[in-house]
Protein backbone atom coordinates (compact mmCIF):
# COMPACT_ATOMS: atom_id res chain seq x y z
CA UNK A 1 0.00 0.00 0.00
CA UNK A 2 1.85 3.08 -1.21
CA UNK A 3 -0.31 5.95 -0.10
CA UNK A 4 -2.25 5.19 3.06
CA UNK A 5 -5.31 7.35 3.65
CA UNK A 6 -5.47 8.92 7.10
CA UNK A 7 -8.26 10.48 9.19
CA UNK A 8 -7.52 12.55 12.27
CA UNK A 9 -10.02 13.67 14.91
CA UNK A 10 -9.60 15.96 17.92
CA UNK A 11 -11.92 18.61 19.34
CA UNK A 12 -9.05 20.96 20.13
CA UNK A 13 -8.02 22.79 16.93
CA UNK A 14 -4.41 23.40 17.98
CA UNK A 15 -3.87 19.76 18.83
CA UNK A 16 -5.39 18.78 15.51
CA UNK A 17 -2.95 21.15 13.81
CA UNK A 18 -0.05 19.72 15.76
CA UNK A 19 -0.95 16.17 14.79
CA UNK A 20 -1.37 17.21 11.17
CA UNK A 21 2.10 18.80 11.19
CA UNK A 22 3.75 15.85 12.92
CA UNK A 23 2.21 13.33 10.51
CA UNK A 24 3.30 15.42 7.52
CA UNK A 25 6.92 15.35 8.63
CA UNK A 26 7.10 11.81 10.06
CA UNK A 27 4.97 10.05 7.47
CA UNK A 28 5.20 12.04 4.23
CA UNK A 29 3.69 9.35 1.99
CA UNK A 30 0.44 9.29 3.99
CA UNK A 31 -2.48 11.26 2.59
CA UNK A 32 -4.61 13.18 5.05
CA UNK A 33 -8.13 12.61 3.71
CA UNK A 34 -10.21 13.94 6.60
CA UNK A 35 -10.04 16.07 9.74
CA UNK A 36 -12.84 16.07 12.29
CA UNK A 37 -13.50 18.30 15.31
CA UNK A 38 -16.05 16.03 16.99
CA UNK A 39 -17.23 12.45 17.09
CA UNK A 40 -20.21 12.83 14.77
CA UNK A 41 -18.17 14.61 12.14
CA UNK A 42 -15.52 11.91 12.37
CA UNK A 43 -18.17 9.21 11.91
CA UNK A 44 -19.58 10.90 8.81
CA UNK A 45 -16.14 11.53 7.29
CA UNK A 46 -14.96 8.00 8.01
CA UNK A 47 -17.98 6.57 6.16
CA UNK A 48 -17.36 8.93 3.28
CA UNK A 49 -13.60 8.54 2.94
CA UNK A 50 -13.00 4.99 4.19
CA UNK A 51 -9.54 5.79 5.67
CA UNK A 52 -6.91 3.11 6.22
CA UNK A 53 -5.76 4.64 9.48
CA UNK A 54 -7.56 6.86 12.01
CA UNK A 55 -5.89 8.84 14.80
CA UNK A 56 -8.67 9.46 17.32
CA UNK A 57 -8.86 11.60 20.41
CA UNK A 58 -10.79 9.70 23.09
CA UNK A 59 -12.73 12.51 24.75
CA UNK A 60 -14.69 14.26 22.03
CA UNK A 61 -18.09 15.93 21.85
CA UNK A 62 -20.94 13.94 20.37
CA UNK A 63 -19.31 10.54 20.23
CA UNK A 64 -16.13 9.51 21.96
CA UNK A 65 -13.14 7.90 20.27
CA UNK A 66 -13.88 4.43 21.62
CA UNK A 67 -17.49 4.43 20.43
CA UNK A 68 -16.25 5.70 17.10
CA UNK A 69 -13.61 2.98 16.74
CA UNK A 70 -16.34 0.37 17.26
CA UNK A 71 -18.13 1.53 14.15
CA UNK A 72 -15.01 0.96 12.05
CA UNK A 73 -15.15 -2.81 12.16
CA UNK A 74 -12.27 -4.37 10.22
CA UNK A 75 -11.82 -1.57 7.76
CA UNK A 76 -9.60 0.99 9.52
CA UNK A 77 -6.55 0.74 11.78
CA UNK A 78 -7.01 2.84 14.90
CA UNK A 79 -4.48 4.79 16.95
CA UNK A 80 -5.84 6.54 20.03
CA UNK A 81 -4.40 9.91 20.91
CA UNK A 82 -5.21 10.71 24.49
CA UNK A 83 -4.07 13.05 27.22
CA UNK A 84 -4.67 10.75 30.11
CA UNK A 85 -6.79 7.69 30.37
CA UNK A 86 -5.39 5.06 32.63
CA UNK A 87 -7.83 2.26 31.66
CA UNK A 88 -7.25 2.82 28.02
CA UNK A 89 -3.51 2.90 28.37
CA UNK A 90 -3.50 -0.32 30.37
CA UNK A 91 -5.56 -2.09 27.72
CA UNK A 92 -3.52 -0.78 24.81
CA UNK A 93 -0.41 -2.23 26.40
CA UNK A 94 -1.87 -5.54 25.25
CA UNK A 95 -0.75 -4.47 21.81
CA UNK A 96 -3.95 -4.83 19.83
CA UNK A 97 -4.31 -1.12 19.14
CA UNK A 98 -1.71 1.55 19.43
CA UNK A 99 -1.96 4.75 21.39
CA UNK A 100 -0.06 8.00 21.75
CA UNK A 101 -0.14 10.16 24.85
CA UNK A 102 -0.58 13.91 24.58
CA UNK A 103 1.47 16.03 24.60
CA UNK A 104 3.12 13.49 22.33
CA UNK A 105 6.73 12.67 22.16
CA UNK A 106 8.01 12.74 18.56
CA UNK A 107 10.04 9.53 18.85
CA UNK A 108 7.03 7.77 20.38
CA UNK A 109 4.84 8.95 17.51
CA UNK A 110 7.47 7.84 14.97
CA UNK A 111 7.57 4.38 16.53
CA UNK A 112 3.80 4.23 16.45
CA UNK A 113 3.77 5.16 12.76
CA UNK A 114 6.37 2.49 12.00
CA UNK A 115 4.17 -0.10 13.70
CA UNK A 116 1.09 1.07 11.84
CA UNK A 117 2.94 0.86 8.51
CA UNK A 118 3.84 -2.74 9.22
CA UNK A 119 0.29 -3.55 10.13
CA UNK A 120 -1.13 -1.90 7.05
CA UNK A 121 -0.04 -5.00 5.14
CA UNK A 122 -2.66 -6.98 7.06
CA UNK A 123 -6.31 -6.21 7.63
CA UNK A 124 -7.01 -4.40 10.92
CA UNK A 125 -7.75 -6.62 13.91
CA UNK A 126 -11.31 -6.81 15.14
CA UNK A 127 -11.34 -4.44 18.07
CA UNK A 128 -14.85 -5.09 19.25
CA UNK A 129 -13.90 -7.24 22.19
CA UNK A 130 -11.01 -5.11 23.32
CA UNK A 131 -13.07 -1.96 23.02
CA UNK A 132 -15.93 -3.47 24.96
CA UNK A 133 -13.45 -3.95 27.82
CA UNK A 134 -12.27 -0.37 27.46
CA UNK A 135 -15.67 1.19 27.81
CA UNK A 136 -15.28 1.80 31.49
CA UNK A 137 -18.03 0.56 33.76
CA UNK A 138 -20.43 3.29 34.78
CA UNK A 139 -19.35 4.63 38.15
CA UNK A 140 -21.69 4.45 41.12
CA UNK A 141 -24.10 7.36 40.78
CA UNK A 142 -24.04 10.04 43.45
CA UNK A 143 -27.06 12.14 42.50
CA UNK A 144 -30.27 11.94 40.56
CA UNK A 145 -32.20 14.39 38.48
CA UNK A 146 -35.90 14.54 39.33
CA UNK A 147 -38.70 17.04 38.87
CA UNK A 148 -41.09 18.73 41.24
CA UNK A 149 -43.74 20.35 39.07
CA UNK A 150 -41.81 22.27 36.41
CA UNK A 151 -38.55 22.51 38.35
CA UNK A 152 -35.75 20.02 37.98
CA UNK A 153 -33.99 19.15 41.22
CA UNK A 154 -30.63 17.58 41.66
CA UNK A 155 -30.98 15.26 44.58
CA UNK A 156 -28.01 13.78 46.35
CA UNK A 157 -28.57 10.02 46.52
CA UNK A 158 -27.35 10.17 50.11
CA UNK A 159 -30.50 12.20 50.93
CA UNK A 160 -32.95 9.76 49.38
CA UNK A 161 -34.95 7.60 51.81
CA UNK A 162 -36.85 5.50 49.29
CA UNK A 163 -38.14 5.22 45.72
CA UNK A 164 -41.72 4.22 45.02
CA UNK A 165 -43.12 2.98 41.71
CA UNK A 166 -46.08 4.96 40.41
CA UNK A 167 -47.51 4.02 37.01
CA UNK A 168 -45.02 5.37 34.48
CA UNK A 169 -43.13 7.40 37.06
CA UNK A 170 -40.92 6.80 40.02
CA UNK A 171 -41.45 8.90 43.14
CA UNK A 172 -38.29 9.94 45.01
CA UNK A 173 -38.69 10.63 48.72
CA UNK A 174 -36.20 12.59 50.84
CA UNK A 175 -36.71 14.09 54.31
CA UNK A 176 -37.51 17.46 52.75
CA UNK A 177 -39.17 16.78 49.40
CA UNK A 178 -40.87 14.39 47.03
CA UNK A 179 -39.99 14.47 43.35
CA UNK A 180 -40.66 12.40 40.26
CA UNK A 181 -38.47 10.68 37.69
CA UNK A 182 -39.89 9.73 34.32
CA UNK A 183 -38.23 6.33 34.40
CA UNK A 184 -39.95 3.23 35.77
CA UNK A 185 -38.53 1.90 39.01
CA UNK A 186 -37.54 -1.46 37.54
CA UNK A 187 -35.10 0.26 35.17
CA UNK A 188 -33.43 2.02 38.07
CA UNK A 189 -33.23 -0.90 40.48
CA UNK A 190 -29.94 -2.39 39.28
CA UNK A 191 -28.08 0.91 39.40
CA UNK A 192 -29.54 1.70 42.81
CA UNK A 193 -28.51 -1.69 44.11
CA UNK A 194 -24.89 -0.65 43.67
CA UNK A 195 -25.53 2.62 45.48
CA UNK A 196 -26.68 1.25 48.83
CA UNK A 197 -30.37 0.67 48.07
CA UNK A 198 -32.42 -2.50 48.49
CA UNK A 199 -35.47 -3.50 46.61
CA UNK A 200 -37.93 -4.67 49.25
CA UNK A 201 -41.10 -4.83 47.17
CA UNK A 202 -42.15 -4.61 43.53
CA UNK A 203 -42.97 -0.95 44.19
CA UNK A 204 -40.31 0.07 46.72
CA UNK A 205 -36.55 0.48 46.74
CA UNK A 206 -35.26 1.76 50.05
CA UNK A 207 -31.93 3.21 51.25
CA UNK A 208 -30.39 0.58 53.52
CA UNK A 209 -29.15 3.26 55.90
CA UNK A 210 -32.70 4.61 56.32
CA UNK A 211 -34.16 1.35 57.58
CA UNK A 212 -34.83 1.68 61.31
CA UNK A 213 -36.31 -1.79 61.85
CA UNK A 214 -38.43 -4.54 60.35
CA UNK A 215 -41.40 -5.92 62.25
CA UNK A 216 -43.97 -8.60 61.58
CA UNK A 217 -47.63 -7.73 62.10
CA UNK A 218 -50.34 -10.08 63.32
CA UNK A 219 -50.89 -11.51 59.83
CA UNK A 220 -47.20 -12.33 59.43
CA UNK A 221 -46.53 -9.53 56.91
CA UNK A 222 -43.17 -7.80 57.26
CA UNK A 223 -43.06 -3.98 57.51
CA UNK A 224 -40.16 -1.55 57.54
CA UNK A 225 -39.99 1.45 59.81
CA UNK A 226 -37.79 4.23 58.47
CA UNK A 227 -35.53 6.83 59.98
CA UNK A 228 -36.46 10.46 59.25
CA UNK A 229 -39.76 9.48 57.65
CA UNK A 230 -43.13 8.33 58.91
CA UNK A 231 -43.96 5.98 56.02
CA UNK A 232 -44.09 2.23 56.67
CA UNK A 233 -43.09 0.12 53.70
CA UNK A 234 -44.17 -3.46 53.08
CA UNK A 235 -41.55 -6.13 52.37
CA UNK A 236 -42.82 -8.68 49.89
CA UNK A 237 -42.19 -12.41 50.28
CA UNK A 238 -39.54 -12.38 47.58
CA UNK A 239 -37.30 -9.98 49.47
CA UNK A 240 -37.85 -11.11 53.03
CA UNK A 241 -34.66 -13.18 53.06
CA UNK A 242 -32.78 -9.92 53.50
CA UNK A 243 -34.33 -9.43 56.91
CA UNK A 244 -33.81 -12.87 58.42
CA UNK A 245 -32.08 -12.51 61.75
CA UNK A 246 -28.50 -13.66 61.52
CA UNK B 1 -7.34 24.55 73.21
CA UNK B 2 -6.25 21.02 72.63
CA UNK B 3 -8.31 18.28 74.23
CA UNK B 4 -7.40 17.20 77.76
CA UNK B 5 -5.88 13.78 78.19
CA UNK B 6 -6.00 11.97 81.56
CA UNK B 7 -2.81 13.68 82.74
CA UNK B 8 -4.20 17.19 82.31
CA UNK B 9 -7.56 16.07 83.68
CA UNK B 10 -5.98 14.70 86.86
CA UNK B 11 -4.02 17.90 87.35
CA UNK B 12 -7.13 20.00 86.88
CA UNK B 13 -9.19 17.78 89.15
CA UNK B 14 -6.96 17.29 92.21
CA UNK B 15 -4.26 19.96 92.09
CA UNK B 16 -5.79 22.94 93.88
CA UNK B 17 -4.92 26.56 93.36
CA UNK B 18 -3.46 28.39 96.42
CA UNK B 19 -6.77 29.98 97.11
CA UNK B 20 -8.68 26.70 97.00
CA UNK B 21 -6.05 25.07 99.23
CA UNK B 22 -6.28 27.89 101.82
CA UNK B 23 -10.08 27.90 101.88
CA UNK B 24 -10.19 24.11 102.26
CA UNK B 25 -7.63 24.19 105.04
CA UNK B 26 -9.50 26.91 106.95
CA UNK B 27 -12.80 24.99 106.60
CA UNK B 28 -11.18 21.76 107.71
CA UNK B 29 -9.62 23.37 110.79
CA UNK B 30 -12.93 25.12 111.62
CA UNK B 31 -14.80 21.82 111.40
CA UNK B 32 -12.25 20.04 113.59
CA UNK B 33 -12.22 22.80 116.20
CA UNK B 34 -16.03 23.05 116.13
CA UNK B 35 -16.43 19.29 116.51
CA UNK B 36 -13.92 19.20 119.35
CA UNK B 37 -15.63 22.06 121.13
CA UNK B 38 -19.10 20.46 120.84
CA UNK B 39 -17.45 17.22 121.99
CA UNK B 40 -18.94 15.41 118.96
CA UNK B 41 -15.98 13.04 118.92
CA UNK B 42 -17.82 10.22 117.18
CA UNK B 43 -18.90 12.40 114.24
CA UNK B 44 -15.42 13.89 114.12
CA UNK B 45 -13.84 10.43 113.87
CA UNK B 46 -16.25 9.45 111.09
CA UNK B 47 -15.53 12.69 109.27
CA UNK B 48 -11.82 12.01 109.51
CA UNK B 49 -12.37 8.58 107.97
CA UNK B 50 -14.08 10.19 104.96
CA UNK B 51 -11.39 12.83 104.53
CA UNK B 52 -8.63 10.27 104.90
CA UNK B 53 -10.17 8.00 102.26
CA UNK B 54 -10.69 10.81 99.76
CA UNK B 55 -7.19 12.04 100.56
CA UNK B 56 -5.73 8.61 99.84
CA UNK B 57 -7.64 8.46 96.52
CA UNK B 58 -6.24 11.87 95.65
CA UNK B 59 -2.76 10.71 96.58
CA UNK B 60 -3.23 7.73 94.25
CA UNK B 61 -4.11 10.08 91.39
CA UNK B 62 -1.16 12.33 92.13
CA UNK B 63 1.13 9.33 92.28
CA UNK B 64 0.08 8.10 88.86
CA UNK B 65 0.19 11.57 87.32
CA UNK B 66 3.93 11.46 86.41
CA UNK B 67 3.39 8.09 84.71
CA UNK B 68 0.86 9.53 82.23
CA UNK B 69 1.92 10.86 78.86
CA UNK B 70 1.45 14.59 78.72
CA UNK B 71 -0.69 15.26 75.71
CA UNK B 72 -2.12 11.96 74.53
CA UNK B 73 -5.57 10.71 75.42
CA UNK B 74 -4.31 7.31 76.55
CA UNK B 75 -3.86 6.24 80.17
CA UNK B 76 -7.42 6.35 81.45
CA UNK B 77 -7.20 2.75 82.70
CA UNK B 78 -4.07 3.53 84.72
CA UNK B 79 -5.75 6.60 86.16
CA UNK B 80 -8.80 4.67 87.30
CA UNK B 81 -6.66 1.88 88.72
CA UNK B 82 -4.63 4.40 90.75
CA UNK B 83 -7.80 6.01 92.09
CA UNK B 84 -9.26 2.61 93.00
CA UNK B 85 -6.11 1.42 94.78
CA UNK B 86 -5.61 4.73 96.62
CA UNK B 87 -9.23 4.84 97.74
CA UNK B 88 -9.34 1.20 98.84
CA UNK B 89 -6.10 1.52 100.77
CA UNK B 90 -7.33 4.76 102.35
CA UNK B 91 -10.69 3.24 103.30
CA UNK B 92 -9.11 0.12 104.84
CA UNK B 93 -6.59 2.17 106.73
CA UNK B 94 -9.13 4.71 107.94
CA UNK B 95 -11.59 2.01 109.01
CA UNK B 96 -8.82 0.25 110.94
CA UNK B 97 -7.91 3.52 112.67
CA UNK B 98 -11.61 4.14 113.40
CA UNK B 99 -11.82 0.75 115.10
CA UNK B 100 -8.82 1.68 117.19
CA UNK B 101 -10.36 4.94 118.44
CA UNK B 102 -13.80 3.29 118.62
CA UNK B 103 -12.38 1.03 121.31
CA UNK B 104 -12.04 4.16 123.45
CA UNK B 105 -15.72 5.00 123.16
CA UNK B 106 -15.27 7.68 120.52
CA UNK B 107 -17.65 6.12 118.02
CA UNK B 108 -21.13 6.75 116.60
CA UNK B 109 -23.53 3.88 116.34
CA UNK B 110 -22.27 2.35 113.09
CA UNK B 111 -20.79 -1.03 112.27
CA UNK B 112 -17.30 -1.11 110.79
CA UNK B 113 -18.73 -2.33 107.47
CA UNK B 114 -21.00 0.72 107.38
CA UNK B 115 -18.06 3.01 108.08
CA UNK B 116 -16.04 1.33 105.33
CA UNK B 117 -18.89 1.68 102.83
CA UNK B 118 -19.51 5.29 103.80
CA UNK B 119 -15.82 6.03 103.22
CA UNK B 120 -15.94 4.40 99.80
CA UNK B 121 -19.22 6.15 98.91
CA UNK B 122 -17.79 9.51 99.82
CA UNK B 123 -14.71 8.89 97.66
CA UNK B 124 -16.92 7.91 94.72
CA UNK B 125 -18.91 11.13 95.04
CA UNK B 126 -15.90 13.36 95.60
CA UNK B 127 -13.49 11.87 93.07
CA UNK B 128 -14.90 9.15 90.83
CA UNK B 129 -17.95 11.09 89.61
CA UNK B 130 -15.96 14.22 88.65
CA UNK B 131 -13.28 12.06 87.02
CA UNK B 132 -15.87 10.13 84.99
CA UNK B 133 -17.46 13.39 83.92
CA UNK B 134 -14.09 14.85 82.91
CA UNK B 135 -13.26 11.69 80.99
CA UNK B 136 -16.47 11.88 79.01
CA UNK B 137 -15.88 15.52 78.22
CA UNK B 138 -12.31 14.88 77.23
CA UNK B 139 -13.29 12.07 74.91
CA UNK B 140 -16.01 14.16 73.31
CA UNK B 141 -13.48 16.91 72.72
CA UNK B 142 -11.03 14.42 71.33
CA UNK B 143 -13.69 13.19 68.90
CA UNK B 144 -14.54 16.73 67.88
CA UNK B 145 -10.90 17.50 67.18
CA UNK B 146 -10.66 14.34 65.06
CA UNK B 147 -13.72 15.42 63.10
CA UNK B 148 -12.21 18.81 62.55
CA UNK B 149 -9.02 17.22 61.28
CA UNK B 150 -11.03 15.07 58.88
CA UNK B 151 -12.88 18.11 57.59
CA UNK B 152 -9.77 20.11 56.97
CA UNK B 153 -8.22 17.12 55.23
CA UNK B 154 -11.24 16.95 52.99
CA UNK B 155 -10.92 20.63 52.27
CA UNK B 156 -7.29 20.18 51.33
CA UNK B 157 -8.15 17.37 48.94
CA UNK B 158 -10.88 19.56 47.49
CA UNK B 159 -8.38 22.28 46.87
CA UNK B 160 -5.77 20.20 45.15
CA UNK B 161 -7.55 18.52 42.29
CA UNK B 162 -5.98 19.31 38.99
CA UNK B 163 -7.18 16.77 36.51
CA UNK B 164 -4.27 15.20 34.65
CA UNK B 165 -6.37 15.19 31.50
CA UNK B 166 -6.79 18.96 31.75
CA UNK B 167 -3.14 19.57 32.51
CA UNK B 168 -1.70 17.44 29.70
CA UNK B 169 -4.10 18.78 27.09
CA UNK B 170 -3.32 22.33 28.13
CA UNK B 171 0.41 21.68 27.98
CA UNK B 172 0.04 20.08 24.54
CA UNK B 173 -1.70 23.24 23.33
CA UNK B 174 0.95 25.44 24.90
CA UNK B 175 3.73 23.51 23.20
CA UNK B 176 2.08 23.92 19.82
CA UNK B 177 1.68 27.65 20.41
CA UNK B 178 5.27 27.99 21.61
CA UNK B 179 6.35 26.80 18.18
CA UNK B 180 3.85 28.64 16.04
CA UNK B 181 2.65 31.67 18.01
CA UNK B 182 5.00 32.35 20.93
CA UNK B 183 3.07 35.42 22.13
CA UNK B 184 -0.09 33.37 22.50
CA UNK B 185 1.87 30.66 24.23
CA UNK B 186 2.98 33.16 26.87
CA UNK B 187 -0.62 34.31 27.32
CA UNK B 188 -1.73 30.74 27.74
CA UNK B 189 0.99 30.03 30.29
CA UNK B 190 -0.09 33.11 32.26
CA UNK B 191 -3.65 31.80 32.40
CA UNK B 192 -2.39 28.36 33.38
CA UNK B 193 -0.23 29.76 36.18
CA UNK B 194 -3.17 31.76 37.53
CA UNK B 195 -5.35 28.67 37.37
CA UNK B 196 -2.78 26.55 39.19
CA UNK B 197 -2.70 29.18 41.93
CA UNK B 198 -6.37 28.46 42.56
CA UNK B 199 -6.01 24.73 42.38
CA UNK B 200 -3.15 24.81 44.88
CA UNK B 201 -4.24 27.76 46.99
CA UNK B 202 -2.80 29.14 50.17
CA UNK B 203 -4.52 27.27 52.96
CA UNK B 204 -3.66 29.97 55.47
CA UNK B 205 -6.09 32.23 53.65
CA UNK B 206 -9.34 30.25 53.54
CA UNK B 207 -11.39 33.26 52.43
CA UNK B 208 -11.19 34.80 48.99
CA UNK B 209 -13.11 37.64 47.38
CA UNK B 210 -15.68 37.69 44.65
CA UNK B 211 -13.31 39.80 42.56
CA UNK B 212 -10.49 37.31 42.86
CA UNK B 213 -12.66 34.26 42.21
CA UNK B 214 -14.17 35.89 39.12
CA UNK B 215 -10.71 36.74 37.88
CA UNK B 216 -9.67 33.14 38.28
CA UNK B 217 -12.79 31.92 36.48
CA UNK B 218 -11.84 34.32 33.71
CA UNK B 219 -8.34 32.82 33.48
CA UNK B 220 -9.73 29.32 33.32
CA UNK B 221 -12.25 30.20 30.62
CA UNK B 222 -9.63 32.11 28.63
CA UNK B 223 -7.47 29.01 28.70
CA UNK B 224 -10.32 26.78 27.60
CA UNK B 225 -11.23 29.24 24.85
CA UNK B 226 -7.72 28.93 23.44
CA UNK B 227 -8.03 25.14 23.60
CA UNK B 228 -11.48 24.86 22.07
CA UNK B 229 -10.99 27.68 19.58
CA UNK B 230 -13.96 29.60 18.20
CA UNK B 231 -16.55 27.24 19.54
CA UNK B 232 -16.25 28.47 23.14
CA UNK B 233 -17.25 32.04 24.02
CA UNK B 234 -17.67 33.36 27.53
CA UNK B 235 -18.59 36.38 29.58
CA UNK B 236 -17.53 36.94 33.19
CA UNK B 237 -19.14 39.94 34.92
CA UNK B 238 -18.32 40.90 38.47
CA UNK B 239 -20.32 44.01 39.45
CA UNK B 240 -17.71 46.55 40.70
CA UNK B 241 -19.40 47.11 44.11
CA UNK B 242 -19.09 43.39 44.84
CA UNK B 243 -15.40 43.01 44.09
CA UNK B 244 -14.42 43.04 47.77
CA UNK B 245 -17.22 40.74 48.93
CA UNK B 246 -15.76 37.70 50.60
CA UNK B 247 -16.33 34.29 49.07
CA UNK B 248 -14.91 30.87 50.00
CA UNK B 249 -12.25 29.83 47.50
CA UNK B 250 -12.91 27.43 44.63
CA UNK B 251 -16.70 27.29 44.88
CA UNK B 252 -17.13 29.35 41.74
CA UNK B 253 -14.35 27.36 40.07
CA UNK B 254 -16.23 24.10 40.72
CA UNK B 255 -19.29 25.50 38.97
CA UNK B 256 -17.34 26.86 36.01
CA UNK B 257 -15.40 23.62 35.58
CA UNK B 258 -18.67 21.71 35.68
CA UNK B 259 -20.15 23.95 32.99
CA UNK B 260 -17.15 23.25 30.77
CA UNK B 261 -17.03 19.54 31.50
CA UNK B 262 -20.74 18.76 31.23
CA UNK B 263 -21.90 21.62 29.01
CA UNK B 264 -19.09 22.48 26.60
CA UNK B 265 -17.02 19.32 26.22
CA UNK B 266 -19.83 16.92 25.24
CA UNK B 267 -21.57 19.25 22.79
CA UNK B 268 -20.35 19.68 19.22
CA UNK B 269 -20.46 23.26 17.97
CA UNK B 270 -20.56 26.69 19.57
CA UNK B 271 -21.22 27.04 23.30
CA UNK B 272 -21.42 30.14 25.48
CA UNK B 273 -20.62 30.22 29.21
CA UNK B 274 -21.73 33.16 31.38
CA UNK B 275 -20.73 33.98 34.97
CA UNK B 276 -22.58 36.71 36.87
CA UNK B 277 -23.37 37.88 40.39
CA UNK B 278 -26.09 40.00 41.98
CA UNK B 279 -27.44 41.06 45.36
CA UNK B 280 -31.00 41.09 46.51
CA UNK B 281 -32.47 41.07 50.00
CA UNK B 282 -29.29 40.14 51.90
CA UNK B 283 -28.56 37.35 49.46
CA UNK B 284 -25.61 37.11 47.12
CA UNK B 285 -26.56 35.14 44.02
CA UNK B 286 -23.93 33.76 41.68
CA UNK B 287 -25.05 32.19 38.41
CA UNK B 288 -22.98 30.14 36.00
CA UNK B 289 -24.89 29.37 32.83
CA UNK B 290 -24.10 27.49 29.65
CA UNK B 291 -26.08 26.63 26.54
CA UNK B 292 -24.18 23.39 25.99
CA UNK B 293 -25.15 19.74 26.26
CA UNK B 294 -27.78 20.48 28.92
CA UNK B 295 -29.27 18.24 31.53
CA UNK B 296 -30.71 15.83 28.96
CA UNK B 297 -32.87 12.95 30.02
CA UNK B 298 -30.39 11.14 32.13
CA UNK B 299 -31.49 10.23 35.61
CA UNK B 300 -28.18 9.52 37.35
CA UNK B 301 -25.05 11.59 37.76
CA UNK B 302 -21.72 10.60 39.25
CA UNK B 303 -19.98 13.91 39.92
CA UNK B 304 -18.66 14.40 43.41
CA UNK B 305 -17.96 18.10 42.77
CA UNK B 306 -21.50 19.20 43.55
CA UNK B 307 -21.75 16.97 46.61
CA UNK B 308 -18.51 18.44 47.95
CA UNK B 309 -19.83 21.91 47.23
CA UNK B 310 -23.04 21.23 49.14
CA UNK B 311 -21.09 19.83 52.09
CA UNK B 312 -18.84 22.86 52.20
CA UNK B 313 -21.84 25.19 52.05
CA UNK B 314 -23.51 23.35 54.92
CA UNK B 315 -20.30 23.49 56.91
CA UNK B 316 -19.75 27.20 56.37
CA UNK B 317 -23.29 28.61 56.31
CA UNK B 318 -25.64 25.94 57.63
CA UNK B 319 -29.14 26.53 56.34
CA UNK B 320 -28.38 30.04 55.12
CA UNK B 321 -26.83 29.03 51.81
CA UNK B 322 -28.11 26.86 49.05
CA UNK B 323 -27.25 25.64 45.64
CA UNK B 324 -29.35 24.44 42.75
CA UNK B 325 -29.06 23.47 39.13
CA UNK B 326 -31.94 24.51 36.95
CA UNK B 327 -32.98 25.10 33.39
CA UNK B 328 -33.02 28.81 32.62
CA UNK B 329 -35.69 30.71 30.71
CA UNK B 330 -33.73 30.40 27.45
CA UNK B 331 -33.15 26.68 27.91
CA UNK B 332 -29.60 27.06 29.20
CA UNK B 333 -28.28 25.14 32.18
CA UNK B 334 -27.85 27.36 35.24
CA UNK B 335 -25.91 26.62 38.43
CA UNK B 336 -27.22 28.99 41.07
CA UNK B 337 -25.40 29.65 44.32
CA UNK B 338 -27.16 31.70 47.01
CA UNK B 339 -25.10 32.92 49.95
CA UNK B 340 -25.97 35.19 52.87
CA UNK B 341 -24.69 38.72 52.24
CA UNK B 342 -23.93 41.45 54.71
CA UNK B 343 -23.53 45.07 53.53
CA UNK B 344 -20.03 46.39 52.90
CA UNK B 345 -16.68 44.67 52.65
CA UNK B 346 -16.44 41.86 55.20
Amino acid sequence: MMQPRVLIADDEPLLLAELRGALASLWPEAVLVAEAADGFEALRLARECEPDVAFLDIRMPGMNGIELARTFGRRTHVVFVTAHDEHAVAAFEEGAVDYVLKPFDVTRLARCIARVRERLLQPPPDLTRLLAGLQSKPATPSWIQASVGQTIHFIDLADVIYFAAEAKYTRVVTPSLEAHIRTPLKELADTLDAAGFWQVHRSYVVAVKSIANATRDGDGALWLKLRDHSARLPVSQRFQHRFRAA
Amino acid sequence: MTHLGPAATVTRLVWPSWRQAMVSLVLLVALLVGGWWRQAYGELALFSVLVLTAGAGTAGLLAVRPLLPDSASVGWTRTWLALLLGTLAGAVLATWAYRAVGGQGLAVDLSLAQVFLAALGFAVLALAVPLAYAQRQSQALHLASLEQAALSAELRSLQAQVEPHFLYNTLANTRYLARHAPDKAVQMLDHLIAYLHTALPDLRAPASTLGREFELAQHYLALMAIRFGDRLTYQVDCPPPLVQTSLPPLMLMTLVENAVKHGVEPKPGAVHVGVSASISAQTLTIIVSDNGAGLQDKVFGTGVGLRNLRERLAMLYGEQAHFELRIGADGSTESVLNLPYAEGPQ
